[in-house]
C-alpha cells in the first residue's frame, strides 16, 4: 500500500491540477454564460469555484512537496532539482528552484488571493464578484495551461534517477529560499487591483465606489514586493561577495518596475479617497502596475535579457508568455481606451499648492523613473535588433535615477505639512524654515567633513535631514495641539495620536523606513573602501580604520558540500571573520559567502579567493552604514503593519463602497 | 485633446512587444567558446571497460565528443537525440564520450538500460579532462572536424536540429 501510493500520489497531484484548469475555464465563463443561460446561480457558482480551485492547487503543490522530501526521482523536476544530502528546507523551498515549480507557486498564490477575493466579495460586492472571479480566472487559466502543457513539474522519469542532480547551490541560501515566493505575492497581489478596475470597465463600476476596497490589497503587494526585493538585496550582498546589493541587472529592474508604479499607486488611491478626482489614471495605473507584473515574469522566464537569472529555456514557453501577455494587456488596454475613460472628475484641483497637486507630482515622478528603468533595460535589446550589441551600465542608471530619488524625497518632505485643496503659503513656510535651515546645515556639514565626494552625498544628506526635521515639526506640532485640547502631556498626546490615526502614522513609518535607507545607500554606495590583496598567513592589512589578520585556513565538510574557510582575526575586537568557498560536489558548482562584521556604523566584508603562489587572494571591504538599509526594511514592515492595524470595523463604515451596495441591492 | 493622448497607448505596445519577440529569436548568453578553432587536446585515459583510450579524432573521421553523466537530469533528454543521431549519421562519423565524475556502476548500468550509442567513454572519475576542456555543466558536446580541430561546442542538452548543424560544420 505504502508503495502504491509513493508511485501514485504525485499522478493524484497532477490529475488536481488539471481539474483546476477545467474549473478555471468553467469559471471564466460563468458570468457569461449565465447571461446566456438567465441563470444568476452559474454566477454564484464562480466562488466555490475558487475554492475548490484552491484546494485542488493545494493537493497538487503537497504533492510535489512530498515527492521532494521524500526524494522520489521519477519525477523529473525533482531529480534535476534536489538530491537525497540535501538539507530538508531546501528539499522543500526547492519547489520554486527552478522554472516549473516557480510558475506553480505562482499559479498557487494567485488561487489563494481569488480565493480570499471571493470571501470578502461576497459581503462586499456580491454582484460585481462573478466578473471578478472571472478575469482572475483568465488569469489562472493562462498560468495553468502554460504550466500543464509546456513546463510542467509533474512529468515523469521512468526509470528514475539514481540520484537528484541538486539545487543550484546559490540558491541553498536562506534569503533565497524566500525571495522569491515574496516577489510573487507581490506580483500576484497585483492582479487584484487589476481584476477591479476590468471589472469596473466591464460593469461599469465608479471607481470612487471600490477604490478603498482595494487599498489594502495594493499595500499588502506591495510590502511583499518590498520584502522580496530587499531580501534578493541581502542576499546578492552576502552571497556573491562583491559587496554590494544592487546592481540594476535586468531582472532587478523587472521587479523594480512594478514597485515603482504601485508606489505610486498607493498614493494615488490616497487622492482618491480624499478627493474625488483621478478616476481614469487609477484605472489606468492599476492596469500597467499589473501588466509589469507579468513583464517582470516573462522577462525572467523567457530568457529573452542576458542577467544572472536567465534560466537555458525553450523558445516555446517564451512564446507562450509573451502570447499570453500580449492578449491580457491589449484586452485591458483596449478596454481602458473604449471604456475606462468615461467618467469625468468630480473635483478638480483647485490650487497648485495643494496636497493633491504634490500627489499629482509623486505620480509623475514614479511613472518617470519607472519609464526610465524600462527604456534602459529595454534599450540593449533595441540596440541588438539594429546590430549592435551593449550594455548599459550602473553609471547611467545612478545619473539619471538618483536625482529623480531626490525629488521624490523632496515631495516627502513637504507633502505631509501641506493641507488638501490649498495652501497658505505663509503658514506652510512657518513649518518648513526649520527643517529647510537644518537641511541646508547638514548639507553643508557634509562638505566641510568630506568636500571630495561626490555631490549625490551632500544633496542626499540635506534632503534626508529636512526630510527627518520636517516629519519631527509634523509631530510635535500635532502633539502639542492635542496636548492643549486634551490637557495632557506632550508625550502622552504623542502616543495617543500615532494609536488613533494609524493609517496616517503607518505611512509616516514607511517613509521614516525609506530615509533610513537613504541614509544607509549613502554611507555604502560613496564611502565604501575596497581592497583586494594577497595576504599569506600572520599578514595584516588596514582598510577604513579597521585592521584585519589574515590567520590561515580551515577545511572541512558538512552537509552536501565541502568548505574552505579563511580565519580573519578582526583587531582590537575577539571577533573572527569567516569567509568561506563552498564546492557542491554533486553541482560541481562553487559558491562565495562572505565573512561579515556588522554594527550600525560599518560592515566589515571579506571574500576569500583562490591561492596564488601560496598566498590567498582576499578581497576586502568596508561599508560604513550599509546595516541600515535592512533596519529600514524593518520599519517599512511595521509601519505598513501598524497602518493595516487601524480597526476593520470603522474602515468599513468609511468605504463609499460598503454604502453603494446598499443603493445597489 | 487630452482624451485622445491615451492612444499613445497601442505604438508603445506594439513596439514593447515587437522587441520582446525579436528578443525571444536571440540568445544573449551565446558567447562562442574560445576553444573553437582551436585543436582538441589529446588526453589519455581509460574507457568504462578499462581499455586505454586517448581523446580527439577518433578513426580518421569527423568525431563528436560528448560529455554526459549519469546524474545529470538533462543528460538522459539529450540521450535519445544521441541515440537517433548514431543510427542517423552511423558510419560517416565517430562518437565517443567522456563519461564525467561517475561511478562506475552507475554508468554502466545507465548505458544497458537507455542504450549506448557510444564508441567508447572515456571515464573522467577525477573531473581532469573536464577541466582542460574547460566544461562547466554537463551535458556539453564538441564537434572536431577530421583534421582536430573544435569547430563548435554546445554547452546545453542537443536538440535534433543542433546536432545536424554541428554534423554540417565538422563534415566541411
Amino acid at each position: 500500500m505504502q508503495g502504491f501510493i509513493d508511485n501514485y500520489l504525485i499522478e493524484f497531484g497532477h490529475l488536481a491540477a488539471f481539474t483546476a484548469l477545467i474549473l478555471t475555464m468553467v469559471q471564466a465563463a460563468a458570468p457569461w454564460l449565465s447571461g446566456r443561460l438567465q441563470s444568476p446561480a452559474l454566477a454564484r457558482s464562480g466562488v466555490m469555484a475558487s475554492y475548490i480551485v484552491l484546494i485542488l492547487m493545494t493537493i497538487g503543490g503537497a504533492t510535489l512537496i512530498h515527492a521532494f522530501v521524500t526524494s522520489d526521482f521519477t519525477v523529473k523536476y525533482v531529480a534535476s532539482h534536489s538530491n537525497t544530502e540535501l538539507p530538508l528546507l531546501y528539499k522543500v523551498t526547492a519547489l520554486w528552484g527552478g522554472h516549473e515549480g516557480s510558475l506553480y507557486l505562482w499559479a498557487w498564490i494567485l488561487s489563494a488571493f481569488t480565493a480570499i477575493l471571493a470571501i470578502q466579495g461576497k459581503r462586499l460586492f456580491p454582484l460585481r464578484l462573478p466578473v471578478m472571479l472571472s478575469v482572475q480566472a483568465c488569469l489562472l487559466l493562462g498560468f495553468l495551461g502554460l504550466i500543464l502543457f509546456l513546463s510542467n513539474p509533474f512529468d515523469r522519469l521512468l526509470p528514475g534517477a539514481i540520484e537528484g542532480s541538486d539545487l543550484n547551490p546559490l540558491l541553498q541560501d536562506p534569503g533565497m529560499a524566500f525571495h522569491p515566493p515574496m516577489l510573487y505575492f507581490g506580483y500576484v497581489g497585483f492582479s487584484i487591483p487589476f481584476a477591479f478596475a476590468m471589472t469596473a470597465m466591464l460593469t461599469r463600476w465608479e471607481t470612487t465606489l471600490w477604490i478603498g476596497l482595494i487599498r489594502r490589497w495594493t499595500l499588502f503587494a506591495w510590502t511583499m514586493l518590498t520584502v522580496g526585493i530587499m531580501l534578493g538585496g541581502w542576499w546578492a550582498y552576502y552571497e556573491l561577495g562583491w559587496g554590494g546589493y544592487w546592481a540594476w541587472d535586468p531582472v532587478e529592474n523587472a521587479s523594480f518596475m512594478p514597485w515603482l508604479l504601485g508606489t505610486a499607486l498607493v498614493h494615488s488611491i490616497t487622492v482618491q479617497e480624499n478627493r474625488r478626482m483621478l478616476q481614469s489614471w487609477n484605472l489606468f495605473l492599476a492596469i500597467t502596475t499589473f501588466s509589469l507584473s507579468l513583464l517582470g515574469t516573462f522577462l525572467v522566464r523567457s530568457g529573452v535579457l542576458s542577467s544572472v537569472h536567465a534560466f537555458a529555456v525553450d523558445p516555446g514557453r517564451g512564446v507562450y508568455i509573451l502570447l499570453f501577455m500580449v492578449t491580457v494587456l491589449v484586452v485591458a488596454f483596449g478596454l481602458f481606451i473604449a471604456k475606462g475613460r468615461v467618467e469625468s472628475e468630480k473635483e478638480a484641483i483647485t490650487s497648485l499648492a495643494s496636497r493633491e497637486m504634490l500627489f499629482v507630482f509623486n505620480n509623475v515622478l514614479f511613472s518617470v523613473l519607472c519609464l526610465s528603468v524600462l527604456i534602459a533595460t529595454l534599450y540593449p535589446l533595441a540596440l541588438d535588433a539594429l546590430g549592435e550589441k551593449i550594455t548599459i551600465g550602473v553609471p547611467y542608471f545612478n545619473s539619471v535615477m538618483i536625482p529623480l530619488f531626490f525629488l521624490v524625497i523632496f515631495l516627502m518632505g513637504i507633502a505631509p505639512a501641506t493641507p488638501w485643496r490649498q495652501v497658505n503659503l505663509a503658514r506652510l513656510w512657518s513649518r518648513l524654515w526649520l527643517p529647510t535651515v537644518l537641511g541646508f546645515s547638514a548639507l553643508i556639514a557634509m562638505y566641510v567633513w568630506d568636500s571630495q565626494a561626490h555631490w549625490f552625498a551632500f544633496v542626499g544628506t540635506g534632503l534626508v535631514a529636512f526630510v527627518l526635521f520636517a516629519m519631527l515639526v509634523d509631530f510635535i506640532r500635532n502633539a502639542r495641539r492635542r496636548a492643549k485640547q486634551q490637557s495632557v502631556n506632550i508625550l502622552s498626546a504623542w502616543l495617543q495620536l500615532v494609536k488613533r490615526n494609524r493609517r496616517y502614522y503607518g505611512g509616516m513609518f514607511v517613509h521614516l523606513g525609506i530615509l533610513v535607507i537613504a541614509i544607509g545607500m549613502i554611507g555604502s554606495g560613496i564611502f565604501r573602501s575596497e581592497q583586494v590583496v594577497l595576504m599569506a598567513k600572520g599578514d595584516v592589512i588596514e582598510i577604513g580604520g579597521e585592521k584585519l589578520r589574515f590567520d590561515g585556513v580551515k577545511q572541512f565538510r558538512k552537509d552536501n558540500y565541502i568548505a574552505l574557510q579563511g580565519q580573519f582575526a578582526l583587531l582590537g575586537t575577539d571577533f573572527v571573520i569567516q569567509p568561506e568557498r563552498r564546492k557542491y560536489p554533486v553541482q560541481e558548482a562553487p559558491t562565495t559567502e562572505s565573512g561579515i562584521h556588522s554594527n550600525w556604523a560599518r560592515d566589515v566584508y571579506v571574500v576569500i579567493g583562490e591561492i596564488v603562489g601560496g598566498r590567498y587572494s582576499v578581497h576586502a571591504y568596508v561599508n560604513p552604514l550599509v546595516e541600515w538599509i535592512w533596519y529600514g526594511g524593518f520599519i517599512i514592515v511595521f509601519g505598513i503593519g501598524w497602518s493595516f492595524s487601524q480597526g476593520l470595523r470603522d474602515k468599513r463604515i468609511r468605504t463609499p463602497a460598503a454604502l453603494s451596495q446598499g443603493k445597489m441591492a | 485633446m487630452m482624451r485622445n493622448v491615451w492612444w499613445v497607448i497601442f505604438p508603445v505596445l506594439i513596439l514593447l512587444f515587437g522587441l520582446l519577440a525579436y528578443g525571444l529569436t536571440t540568445n544573449p548568453k551565446h558567447i562562442p567558446s574560445p576553444l573553437i578553432g582551436k585543436p582538441f587536446p589529446a588526453l589519455q585515459g581509460k574507457d568504462l571497460n578499462g581499455t586505454d583510450v586517448t581523446l580527439g579524432v577518433v578513426d580518421g573521421k569527423p568525431t563528436i565528443v560528448n560529455v554526459w553523466a549519469s546524474w545529470c537530469g538533462a543528460c538522459r533528454t539529450e540521450h535519445n537525440v544521441l541515440l537517433r543521431g548514431a543510427r542517423r549519421y552511423g558510419d560517416s562519423i565517430s562518437l565517443v564520450a567522456i563519461n564525467y565524475k561517475d561511478e562506475l556502476p552507475n554508468a554502466r548500468r545507465w548505458l544497458s538500460s537507455l542504450g549506448d550509442p557510444y564508441q567508447w567513454s572515456f571515464h573522467d572519475l577525477s573531473g581532469r579532462a573536464g577541466l582542460e576542456l574547460g566544461v562547466y555543466g554537463v551535458p556539453e558536446t564538441f564537434f572536431i572536424n577530421k583534421q582536430g580541430i573544435i569547430v563548435e561546442k554546445i554547452s546545453a542538452p542537443l536538440t535534433d536540429e543542433m546536432l545536424a548543424n554541428g554534423v554540417a560544420l565538422m563534415s566541411k
